[in-house]
């Protein structure tokens, strides 16, 4: 898929006084291992970031489908705690007990479900406060590929921030589902600052892709994550290895798609772990101008809808095959 | 339990807390939409001119986007 009718990266909006670069603060070309600091606001009621005023024009620029999505999203995350039933359902088995919690998240919409072991250093920011629950669910929604193939035109926007918002509504119920069970839990969904990603990639939801994103099998880069925490006794799962490392060290789709130019070819030094990354300074100044882009995603050969558990299979077998070769 | 209390969340249980919590949620949806139709609708008006015109539009100026002096 190729970008349909992409505006050239030609800006008129601007800062007066440009903050920090975010690339300073993501940790670009740092070497010391720290957590990820704030650049972009989860929740948009908190005014500290040193972006938020390109923030505050994006939402108030926005459709109004987006800005309602975002809006109520916010207000539907009063639900994501509450108060736990005072019969805790007894677990013997965290094996069945996963199995069950799983076919609960999909039954209430949720597409892809993960869990882990919560570790403060993958869900928190600089200077947040240490969670003590013990298991991170991730969720994973897809998004509609009819409309996200229009990317980066309007209505793309308002997809992803609508999938935002049907993923926090059923994060909520997974919470509550959980706590009706007796065991703390507590849903991340719209307007909660936590990092969502590290978790989903311990949780075998999909690996780290060029374009700064998650590529699952499933739906490739077309999904959007939230997050429950709880202490409810749960078996984990194991990362996930589909070959997305082996099609994104020579796939150039999504680098040579992005209008701002904003994603390199090779992984980069941030914060003292080589990684795929994206220039913020570059990509922001894009995705504020067209209600969030999303080019690179839907670009990207896994996103192509049925392509990725075949391009999973291929990649596999074509390592083990230079496996055995080489040995 | 976080750390992290969210702007809506509830910090009482009972029905008025729950009814008053729920005023005060929507209310904020309704005082964000005024928001967003008025401030919103400068800023989109201000934008597109800037665009019109070829000069920039500063995000750290809003809602009308001109340097202040």
């Amino acid at each position: 898929m190729r970008a349909k009718n992409p505006p050239p990266a030609i800006y008129c909006h601007a800062y007066a006084k440009p903050p920090r670069p975010g690339n300073d603060i993501n940790g670009l070309g740092e070497t010391n291992k720290r957590r990820a600091s704030k650049v972009a606001p989860d929740d948009f009621t908190v005014r500290e970031y040193e972006w938020k005023d390109i923030w505050d024009f994006f939402f108030l620029n926005s459709s109004w489908s987006t800005f309602s999505s975002l809006i109520l999203g916010m207000v539907e995350s009063r639900h994501a705690r509450g108060a736990t039933a005072s019969n805790q359902v007894s677990v013997q088995d965290p094996g069945s007990m996963a199995k069950q919690l799983k076919e609960k998240a999909r039954e209430l919409g949720a597409d892809l479900v993960g869990i882990t072991e919560v570790k403060d250093d993958l869900l928190l920011y600089e200077g947040d406060e240490p969670h003590s629950y013990k298991y991170a669910i991730s969720l994973g929604f897809e998004q509609d590929r009819n409309i996200m193939e229009n990317a980066p035109q309007v209505e793309a926007g308002d997809e992803v921030v609508r999938i935002y918002r049907k993923g926090s509504r059923i994060a909520n119920k997974v919470a509550t589902h959980i706590r009706s069970l007796g065991w703390p839990a507590e849903a991340f969904g719209f307007g909660r600052d936590i990092l969502m990603m590290p978790s989903a990639i311990r949780a075998g939801l999909g690996e780290l892709g060029k374009h700064g994103s998650l590529i699952s099998k499933e739906y490739g880069s077309n999904f959007r994550l939230t997050l429950v925490l709880t202490d409810l006794p749960l078996a984990i799962d194991t990362s996930a290895d589909i070959g997305v490392e082996d099609v994104c060290l020579t796939c150039q789709a999504c680098t040579k798609n992005c209008p701002a130019d904003a994603i390199a070819d090779e992984k980069q030094m941030v914060r003292g772990v080589e990684k795929w990354y994206v220039d913020y300074d570059k990509c922001v100044w894009y995705f504020t101008m067209t209600n969030g882009c999303s080019i690179c995603i839907e670009v990207c050969p896994w996103s192509e809808p049925g392509r990725g558990v075949k391009l999973s299979e291929l990649m596999l077998a074509k390592r083990e095959k230079n496996k055995a070769i080489t040995s | 339990m976080s750390g992290y209390k969210g702007t809506f969340e509830a910090r009482e249980t009972g029905r008025i807390a729950r009814f008053k919590d729920a005023l005060k949620s929507y209310s904020y949806v309704i005082v964000t939409f005024v928001v967003w139709l008025v401030v919103g609708t400068i800023i989109r008006v201000s934008y597109r001119k800037a665009l019109k015109e070829g000069r920039p539009f500063y995000v750290d100026c809003l809602p009308f986007g001109r340097k202040k002096e």
